[in-house]
């Protein structure tokens, strides 16, 4: 039987590899920090056919000591300091975390068994600024903050151990993916929720910001079987993970509204508090190479993953307010 | 009025929008693909998009966010030598992006005016008494490239004429210029000489066909006419850009082998000899002139000049490096 550690797994991704290894038969333990505030409700479901143990990426013994115990085949560094905003708050925390704590990862494989496959999430952020589109695995980072700064060091020294030590570490680059169970404060999940709320009469309006902003949108439960795919080739390398194709924050009004007989223009305030100006968005995968070595595809387009937050959305609020 | 440029940050896009932003007032949106330093000075004034063309919707959602009054759809794979290669793609990736641009105009019910690039290549194989080239001369074009510039430029045409659509078809000849990628005869030099230069190749210079007359206008005087013609232009009309000179390769080898700081010797390099050449080119300019009164202003010695130090600049960075 084969076990994954996963780091981060109350949050979004990790609660989707949870449920996408527990259907392959692994065991899946999850690290969780002892004096998290988190909670667990992304889990709640699979509580009881996976193990919570306690750790930290600030703490080297802690990640020694559970490799050690658990003796995992798999390791999924998904935790991080990931809220950018915060990022500017707390660089050092942010570095401490989301950049040293990968290397802390690494160190504790090395030293308690080298064959224990890696998988580092990285992120689109480490592009920033671009310096080309579409981006790919050679495209330069050039990170716009703290976060991603500490993101792309996790990324080299994910490679620099791969390449020092021959570990089989691989770093995904994954563009947005959402789902239900993305946080309110992504737009996806604040139109799909506010969405919900005007069609159960809850709310009378949704305040955006700019809606020509663009992003390369997956579902967050495709993406999770990328991270797998990584790490089950013959040689570790490092993937792009996205669509290839962006969406404005219109069309996904237009969708979330569109799905429950509204018309977005109704509803939706354009509101300069959230505007940005002179907001560049040229973020947009080339996933050719997952494409071509991991047989990578995404299931669910943008239309229906919009779609799907909605009804999630609606069914979560109807159990809220008995309707 | 604010304009949309196709390939934005490809080698005619930088300059076009560059020209935009200095000599009139219009707001300047683009989309980009491929590497972004040619805009990196200008960035921040330029609103910008991924060039997802091959897709109608994303183009239909890209015209619906900026509402252009102009569209210069300069987006396309340019170099002829790759489409020997790949031909099919080659012309399937142009048509689409140019059927594409003109059916979202359409189906949005734009008012727009649109100038379609075509190629002084869709003349192809030139006779002697078809010189200097008007815009009447025959199509003989003879690389794929050339074919889907010809598709492209009829898909204007054809769109003016099915919908009334506000289009300006151009075909300009041979440019030259700054951040010119390689592939092109001028680059392909000059980046080999600044390669020389700073050691990084041994100093022997690799040449396809020299005595071929080409008909070569720098691109900041290519850009201004592509301007003008916005401005001046005759709706559904199609116009030559070029010098009306013809200059040999010969001229340009000479004039770089002059200007280089260490001697270098020349070798025929039967790869960099196309399929079929054509001995001499002349653009007949005289429609654009007429209409906005255009004449190149920049000599051709000083745009082989400035690519020349473009590419010196870019050998001397990576010794920073």
């Amino acid at each position: 039987m084969t076990t994954a550690l996963i780091t981060g797994i109350t949050g979004q991704d990790g609660s989707y590899l949870a449920e996408f290894l527990l259907e392959k038969g692994y065991t899946v333990i999850g690290m969780i920090r002892r004096s998290s505030t988190v909670n667990f409700q992304r889990i709640e479901h699979i509580q009881d056919k996976i193990t919570l143990v306690p750790g930290d990426l600030l703490d080297q013994m802690s990640l020694v000591d559970i490799l050690q115990e658990y003796k995992p085949h798999e390791v999924y560094n998904l935790a991080a300091q990931s809220f950018v905003p915060t990022s500017w708050k707390q660089p050092v925390f942010t570095g401490e975390a989301t950049a040293l704590g990968v290397t802390r990862m690494l160190e504790a494989i090395r030293i308690v068994d080298p064959g224990i496959r890696f998988y580092q999430a990285s992120s689109s952020e480490m592009f920033g600024k671009v310096r080309q589109v579409p981006q790919n695995e050679q495209t330069p980072f050039y990170p716009r903050s703290p976060y991603g700064v500490a993101k792309v060091y996790g990324h080299w020294i994910t490679v620099n151990y791969r390449e020092s030590y021959n570990l089989f570490a691989c770093s995904g680059i994954l563009f947005n993916h959402e789902s239900p169970r993305r946080g309110l404060e992504f737009v996806t999940r604040k139109v799909t929720y506010g969405v919900a709320r005007i069609k159960l009469g809850l709310q009378q309006d949704l305040h955006l910001g700019n809606l020509d902003a663009r992003r390369d949108w997956g579902f967050a439960g495709d993406y999770v079987r990328a991270m797998w795919l990584m790490l089950q080739q013959d040689h570790p390398d490092d993937y792009v993970v996205g669509t290839g194709e962006t969406h404005a924050v219109r069309e996904l009004c237009q969708v979330a509204f569109g799905y429950v007989g509204l018309d977005w223009e109704d509803y939706v305030v354009v509101d300069p508090q959230f505007y940005r100006p002179a907001e560049v968005d040229l973020l947009i995968s080339d996933p050719r190479k997952a494409r071509e070595v991991l047989g990578w595809e995404p299931q669910v387009d943008f239309r229906h993953l919009i779609e799907m937050m909605v009804d999630a959305d609606l069914a979560l609020l109807k159990r809220e307010n008995n309707l | 009025m604010k304009a949309l440029i196709t390939g934005l940050n490809g080698f005619v896009g930088s300059h076009l929008a560059e020209y935009l932003l200095v000599h009139t007032d219009w707001q300047v949106a683009g989309t980009v693909y491929g590497p972004t330093h040619n805009i990196d000075p200008i960035r921040d004034r330029l609103e910008l998009y991924p060039g997802e063309l091959s897709r109608l919707d994303a183009v239909e959602a890209l015209l619906k966010q900026t509402r252009p009054d102009i569209i210069f759809h300069l987006a396309a794979m340019a170099v002829t030598g790759q489409s020997w290669r790949d031909p099919a793609g080659t012309i399937a990736l142009n048509v689409t992006m140019q059927a594409h641009i003109l059916q979202a105009v359409v189906n949005l019910g734009l008012r727009c005016r649109v100038l379609c690039v075509g190629s002084g290549e869709e003349y192809g194989v030139v006779k002697p008494d078809d010189l200097p080239i008007d815009e009447d001369t025959p199509f003989r074009p003879n690389s794929p490239y050339a074919v889907s510039k010809v598709a492209q430029d009829m898909l204007g045409l054809q769109y003016h004429l099915s919908y009334g659509l506000d289009t300006i078809r151009v075909r300009p000849f041979n440019h030259i210029g700054p951040r010119q990628g390689l592939g092109f005869v001028v680059p392909d030099f000059a980046s080999q000489i600044a390669r020389i230069e700073a050691g990084r190749q041994p100093p022997l210079l690799r040449v396809g066909n020299l005595q071929a007359r080409r008909d070569f206008t720098d691109v900041r005087d290519v850009v201004r006419a592509y301007h003008l013609l916005i401005e001046h232009g005759r709706s559904g009309e199609v116009y030559n850009v070029g010098s009306g000179q013809a200059h040999a390769i010969q001229e340009v080898v000479d004039f770089l082998l002059a200007h280089s700081r260490v001697p270098i010797q020349i070798e025929a390099d039967p790869a960099r000899m196309r399929p079929s050449d054509i001995p001499l080119v002349i653009c007949d300019y005289r429609r654009l002139n007429a209409c906005t009164g255009w004449t190149p202003t920049i000599p051709f010695e000083q745009s082989l000049s400035d690519v020349l130090e473009d590419w010196r600049e870019l050998e001397n960075s990576k010794e920073i490096k």
